[in-house]
């Protein structure tokens, strides 16, 4: 898989791979300015891990300062792809947060739920 | 339950509240909520509050974004004691579309008839992933994530929309 990068606004990320693990590092603020091309990033990378199988994908969102509404939704675009693949492939998206941002708590408890199992969320300051 | 109102001298410094002015755009957005998330911070002296009272006034300042009428908008925050905690009021008033007024009174109604405000949540969660465009979730994350309560006034196209909280410093302890 390409290293993918996203620059928009003032939002950052980029995606590594290392064996099945595929690593998508956010930093900065993913506002209204963002959101269709956050959606764009995120739906690369599922494409991405479709045509090359991974087992997780960990967003890591420490750096993230801010998500607001139509950003969260692109991340539950992303969910809900995942959630129609085959069991059998389907891979599972792991959420590494601070407490930094208490923001990212509220969240991602709201995105995990929604997620079910699908979901995993690690707090590491 | 220590008596925060201001008294000068002694660095308490509630009740404490701003108004600003200004032409909302995407670019300023984030400026706006930074500042507000230092005010509240140091007037509340709680990170986590100041991230919910943020959070809320970033969505709020967006809705006017997206759907305003004109260049101008008017924020205003206030912050107050009563005798068991703090009353935080975030307002945003600007002209706007009668659509996105009529859409936003129909989401406050919904969000004050929801008796499970995270279930509500998250069935508007479900249903933004079937929009083509927007999520729609500004409203609810402000009840769900940030605990606000909402409310709407309109006057022709000019529209103020209100999130308030109740926090009581021993509970946030």
């Amino acid at each position: 898989m390409n290293d993918d990068t996203l620059e928009a606004g003032e939002l950052a990320a980029q995606v590594t791979r290392d064996g099945d693990t595929v690593t998508l590092a956010f930093h900065g603020n993913a506002d209204g300015r963002v959101d269709q091309e956050l959606e764009a990033f995120l739906g690369r990378v599922h494409a991405s891990i479709l045509k090359t199988p991974a087992a997780t994908a960990i967003a890591d969102i420490r750096a993230l300062e801010f998500m607001n509404s139509s950003c969260f939704k692109g991340f539950i675009t992303w969910i809900v792809q995942v959630r129609r693949m085959d069991p059998a492939t389907r891979y599972n998206i792991q959420f590494v947060s601070t407490t930094k941002y208490p923001w990212q708590k509220r969240s991602l408890h709201a995105i995990s739920y929604f997620g079910g199992d699908l979901i995993t969320i690690v707090v590491d300051d | 339950m220590p008596d925060l109102r201001a008294t000068p001298g002694d660095g308490e410094i509630i009740p404490a509240s701003f108004s600003i002015r200004f032409s909302p755009s995407s670019q300023l957005i984030v400026v706006v909520r930074r500042f507000v998330e230092s005010f509240y911070a140091r007037v509340l002296r709680d990170p986590d509050l100041s991230s919910q009272l943020a959070l809320a006034t970033h969505e709020l300042l967006e809705n006017s974004v997206k759907y305003g009428l004109d260049n101008n908008a008017n924020l205003a925050v206030t912050v107050d004691v009563n005798d068991d905690g703090y009353d935080v009021i975030v307002t945003i008033r600007n002209e706007a579309i009668d659509a996105h007024i009529v859409e936003a009174e129909e989401t406050i109604a919904a969000i004050n008839a929801s008796d499970d405000i995270f279930s509500f949540y998250q069935q508007q969660i479900q249903i933004a992933t079937e929009r083509d465009n927007g999520s729609k979730l500004g409203l609810v994350r402000i009840a769900a994530e940030a605990g606000m309560s909402l409310t709407l006034r309109r006057d022709g196209t000019s529209l103020e929309i209100s999130a308030m909280a109740h926090f009581n410093p021993q509970s946030l302890a």
